[in-house]
């Protein structure tokens, strides 16, 4: 009798604790909800209000973004030490774009003095589950250092996984690299093939490449409308040299093409890719 | 090289800000889509190549060519989310135009106010030139305050105490440092 009462007590007790923590971590889910409304909304004071509560309940998404409105000084003044103890807080719980932000001021020596070595290791522990832009600012940091060619291909193969996970600037640096033969052997085709990906994307840099490519027959066909296209579109997007280009391109081609090249540019949305 | 009609200067100036009004106050788009839009906005209206190797100064010239490429880009990614972060800050945004005047034969100044529910007015210059026939702005002057003096001090301070490549990794740095998200580390 008292081992059934003891039974049916602790099966009521199993349920409430229960109860609870789904409560909490419901909860949690809709201030963390209202806290990115209220960002979205532009209101940054209700937002820090809201994720400094979580953040303190240990909710690594808070945390990291509580650090990045104390980084940009929206609705607090900026404040680079209170990001610093904030990211660390998300790295602790692997969090991987915390681990990338901290990388971050330790490669800028901002509010701590300039690592390198600290930098990269940060880096590699937020590559480590594949966030894009980690994987490719150590691609990055590591081509910049890189003195010989197996440093070099250790870069490539860090900045490809990023450009392979969709990154803009990672695909155009792809393009880059099969160009001019860094870390990979060159090749214009593969070259023509990425900075069109990140062209797609609206990567402006992209765009006067691909452009410069179909001008000169270089791993595409040759397509004088076409690189016309992209280069209005990289002009527009304040890529150097482009608009020079275009005004180039603009007076030798017959007035038709310029035309069919400006409808093709106008229609042009960017994509992910 | 004639320096704009105030006219067309005052227009373009117009648009820009009209079409910033247009995102700003666009409550469909996130905050991510709202910056993504202002800075393709700035980077049309902006001459950004030149704004580049004003703010490096003789400097550009000691980039490897692979680092003169890197500036470009960072330079543009971090001038751009610098600005359009800038800009979402106000709300209900109005731009008037004050008037427009010719400072030099190349360059002329459009004078404007910008007000804004959660702030006091602010008095904005925009120095504009002409490039292949369109105006483009080559500084913005926030109460007295140069864009383009104060991103070159900026620029000057680091390279003088971290050299070209501590400016390349602070550019980076920026440039590459995530923002608030939501779902997921990732």
């Amino acid at each position: 009798m008292i081992l059934r009462r003891y039974l049916r007590l602790a099966f009521s007790v199993g349920w409430v604790i229960a109860g609870l923590s789904v409560g909490a971590a419901a909860q949690s889910e809709t201030s963390l909800d209202a806290a990115w409304q209220a960002y979205q909304r532009g209101d940054f004071v209700e937002a820090k209000e809201l994720w400094t509560d979580l953040a303190a309940a240990g909710e690594a998404e808070a945390q990291f973004n509580l650090g990045t409105l104390y980084a940009e000084g929206r609705g607090v003044p900026a404040d680079i030490d209170e990001a610093r103890a904030y990211w660390e807080l998300a790295a602790a719980q692997d969090y991987p774009r915390a681990s990338h932000n901290l990388g971050t001021l330790y490669l800028g020596g901002e509010g701590v003095d300039q690592d390198l070595p600290r930098a990269e290791e940060l880096f590699a522990a937020a590559a480590e589950s594949g966030y894009p832009p980690a994987l490719y600012t150590l691609g990055k940091v590591k081509l910049a250092a890189a003195s010989d060619a197996a440093e070099e291909t250790e870069a490539f193969e860090l900045i490809k996984q990023a450009a392979d996970q969709g990154l803009d600037r990672a695909q155009y640096n792809m393009g880059k690299l099969y160009r001019d033969g860094t870390g990979t052997p060159a090749d214009m085709a593969e070259a023509a093939n990425w900075f069109q990906r990140a062209a797609n994307q609206g990567y402006p840099q992209a765009q006067r490449n691909l452009a410069a490519r179909y001008l000169n027959g270089e791993g595409v066909d040759k397509d004088p409308v076409t690189a016309l296209k992209w280069y209005i579109l990289a002009s527009d997007g304040g890529a150097a040299e482009a608009e020079d280009q275009e005004q180039t391109l603009r007076r030798q081609l017959p007035p038709e093409d310029v035309m069919r090249a400006e409808t093709e540019s106008s229609a042009f949305e960017p994509r992910f890719e | 090289m004639a320096s704009p009609e105030p006219a067309v200067a005052e227009k373009f100036i117009e648009d820009l800000g009209d079409g910033a009004v247009d995102v700003l106050e666009n409550d469909k788009l996130s905050m991510g889509e709202r910056e993504a839009k202002l800075g393709a906005l700035l980077a049309k209206g902006f001459d950004m190549p030149f704004l580049a190797r004003l703010a490096l100064g003789r400097d550009f010239r000691n980039l490897s060519p692979a680092q003169q490429s890197d500036y470009e880009e960072l330079f543009n990614q971090y001038v751009l989310t610098t600005y359009s972060r800038r800009f979402t800050e106000f709300k209900g945004i109005q731009l008037k135009i004050e008037g427009a005047e010719t400072i030099s034969d190349d360059d002329l100044v459009v004078t404007t106010e910008i007000k804004s529910e959660n702030g006091p007015p602010a008095k904005v210059d925009w120095r504009i030139r002409e490039r292949n026939d369109e105006p483009k702005v080559i500084d913005v002057v926030i109460e007295g305050v140069s864009m383009v003096i104060s991103q070159r001090q900026e620029f000057q301070s680091i390279v003088q105490s971290k050299g070209l490549d501590g400016l390349m990794a602070v550019l980076r740095a920026r440039s590459e440092r995530g923002t608030a998200t939501t779902g997921g580390g990732n």
